[in-house]
């Protein structure tokens, strides 16, 4: 009964799109969240192991992978090589495709896939799509 | 939640923020929530932030405490350049606080660089609140 309610909800709000632009989704998410974390430090919800039948954990086998800078410095090395290399002419038509079929409403399966086979990086791919559609920014609402 | 001091609770301002790309907002959302609830001015970024939209956000507001929420990993990386950016740009009295999955042997290190406390999975909030409480600054 409650679900279709929520349905019948989201419904009214004009579908899911409108009803996630107007924050109702998120909401009610974060006002669950909140409830379960007050039933939580209550112990009125149990979770196994956090909040009760804990133990002391024994010192942990496995260690901690710390990635090195360097790995990041490399990749960033190596990126801006691929970006002298590549046919400059071919990644700009390629995005330039890419952003024409975005703002016709067509496939992009095509002239994404092309503009990776031109080296397009996913950052430019998704910056040409962002240009087009914008981005989402959520309310910041909680 | 108690809701005495929330006079003398509504003149610290507490920024939440969510560095990096780490779209897990359940925990900081909760705690927003909670720190509004007893008493806190509470501004919360969003998720998918910079260090300099951060930064921006904790001088503009002119808050307090900044509270970061990290789930990603990326905490040595971030946390440090928040803290930098937010004392160069004039805060150098706020209380810096972390939330999120933290491992121990992080924790020697984040406070070496100004975090006055770790919050991991199962961190209560009433103690969020007396740690806000008795370090948060106070400015005239």
């Amino acid at each position: 009964m409650e679900t279709l309610e929520i349905l019948k909800t989201i419904d009214d709000m004009g579908g899911m799109i409108k009803a996630t632009e107007k924050g109702y989704p998120q909401s009610e998410i974060a006002n669950s969240a909140y409830i379960f974390q007050q039933l939580f430090e209550k112990k009125d919800k149990v979770m196994v192991g956090v909040n009760k039948y804990t133990m002391v954990e024994s010192k942990r086998t496995v260690q901690t992978l710390y990635i090195d800078r360097k790995v990041e410095d490399d990749q960033k090395k190596r990126l801006a090589d691929l970006r002298k290399r590549r046919n400059q002419k071919a990644w700009a038509d390629s995005l330039d495709k890419l952003v024409k079929a975005a703002a016709a409403g067509e496939n992009l399966m095509e002239p994404t896939m092309n503009a990776v086979k031109a080296y397009a990086t996913v950052e430019e791919i998704c910056n040409s799509l962002k240009q087009v559609y914008g981005i989402y920014r959520e309310a910041g609402s909680f | 939640v108690s809701q005495k001091n929330t006079e003398s609770r509504s003149r610290i301002r507490v920024l939440i923020a969510k560095p990096g790309l780490d779209g897990h907002d359940r925990g900081a959302k909760v705690i927003a929530r909670a720190l509004r609830d007893a008493g806190f001015e509470v501004i919360y970024t969003g998720v998918h932030q910079t260090s300099e939209m951060i930064v921006s956000a904790a001088v503009q507001e002119d808050v307090h405490v900044v509270g970061m929420s990290v789930l990603s990993g990326a905490h040595n990386a971030i946390v440090p350049e928040v803290i930098e950016g937010v004392k160069k740009a004039g805060l150098k009295d706020a209380l810096f606080l972390v939330g999120g999955i933290i491992p121990e042997e992080d924790f020697p290190q984040l406070k070496k660089v100004g975090v006055h406390m770790i919050f991991t999975p199962g961190a209560s909030i009433e103690d969020i609140i007396s740690t806000i409480e008795k370090n948060a600054p106070t400015r005239t």
